[in-house]
């Protein structure tokens, strides 16, 4: 049994939530929802429990749309492997908020490319992205309005940290946000 | 025109657009799925029944959009400020937001940047 061992890493890490799974709309509703009422029995600040949720959904969202693993189960709609944490995090006395899905090899530079832009940025050049990106056309053939990692750092404490990792075989991409 | 309705889901608002009681309404979350689908028969709606001078106020109170929700709400008030531009309409959008939610407010106020025809009006909830 690894049983032990398992709640030891859990409870040295500060893991508060961990889902591991399938993700869907549904599922994605379901563990948000989760993680939300697990953090309002935590924290009394509700803007912060309200930030991690909003970013955890977002993460979520991005795993459904470009997650290596995911598969159409019906028209529009995507099912893909992923995982999401929350932890007690040092830094601000926050928390940190993790997802981690595989990913296309290739794909590594683009997101490495679009996290280190927002990260760079400074309060007005911030405003600036944003409405440049919103003022951009949606392609039809699109999911996203290519602003999710700057949703996310809007509501982080500090750039948001990413890693690239292999395992199995796979290429894995991990965000994290410390809000 | 016929009233467009829709009932709030866990990911969807509720909206209201009746022309009849002259209400226009916005509330709940939004992180849709395929967001630019579910607001496309929204955006329509607007087409049509701002095809002639109208003026309106428009209750937003959304409590978090995810950033293809932004975008969408986005296009919708681009079309809402080119309408009040060409035919000198007053549209108002009362953005209802919650004191500990300072996202949201933020998100309006830098729509209200962009849409100078469009009149924000910023109401705390009690």
């Amino acid at each position: 049994m690894h049983t032990q061992k398992i709640i030891k890493t859990i409870d040295e890490s500060k893991i508060l939530f961990i889902y591991n799974g399938l993700l869907y709309q549904e599922m994605l509703v379901a563990v948000a929802s989760k993680a939300k009422k697990e953090l309002l029995l935590r924290e009394t600040n509700a803007q912060k429990v309200n930030k991690i949720y909003e970013s955890l959904i977002e993460m979520l969202h991005n795993v459904i749309s470009y997650s290596k693993q995911k598969h159409e189960i019906s028209s529009g709609k995507f099912e893909s492997k992923g995982s999401c944490i929350i932890v007690k995090s040092d830094l601000n006395d926050g928390y940190g908020v993790v997802c981690v899905n595989t990913i296309e090899p290739a794909n590594e530079g683009e997101i490495k490319r679009r996290i280190d832009t927002i990260n760079a940025l400074n309060t007005s050049q911030r405003k600036e992205f944003l409405k440049e990106q919103l003022k951009k056309i949606a392609s039809p053939d699109t999911r996203g309005a290519g602003l999710g990692f700057f949703e996310i750092s809007r509501r982080s404490h500090f750039p948001l940290r990413y890693d690239f990792f292999t395992l199995e075989k796979e290429r894995y991409f991990a965000i994290e946000a410390i809000i | 025109m016929k009233a467009l309705t829709l009932q709030p889901t866990e990911y969807t608002p509720q909206i209201i657009l009746d022309p009849i009681n002259y209400r226009f309404v916005f509330t709940g979350e939004s992180y849709p799925e395929n967001t630019f689908e579910f607001y496309e028969p929204i955006l329509e709606w607007f087409r049509d029944f701002l095809s002639q001078k109208k003026d309106m106020i428009l209750e937003m109170e959304l409590t978090y959009l995810n950033s293809s929700s932004l975008k969408s709400f986005y296009d919708i008030f681009e079309f809402l400020n080119a309408h009040a531009k060409e035919f000198n309409s007053r549209i108002i959008i009362q953005w209802i937001y919650d004191e500990e939610n300072d996202i949201a407010l933020e998100t309006g106020q830098n729509m209200d940047e962009d849409f100078e025809h469009l009149t924000f009006e910023y109401l705390q909830k009690e």
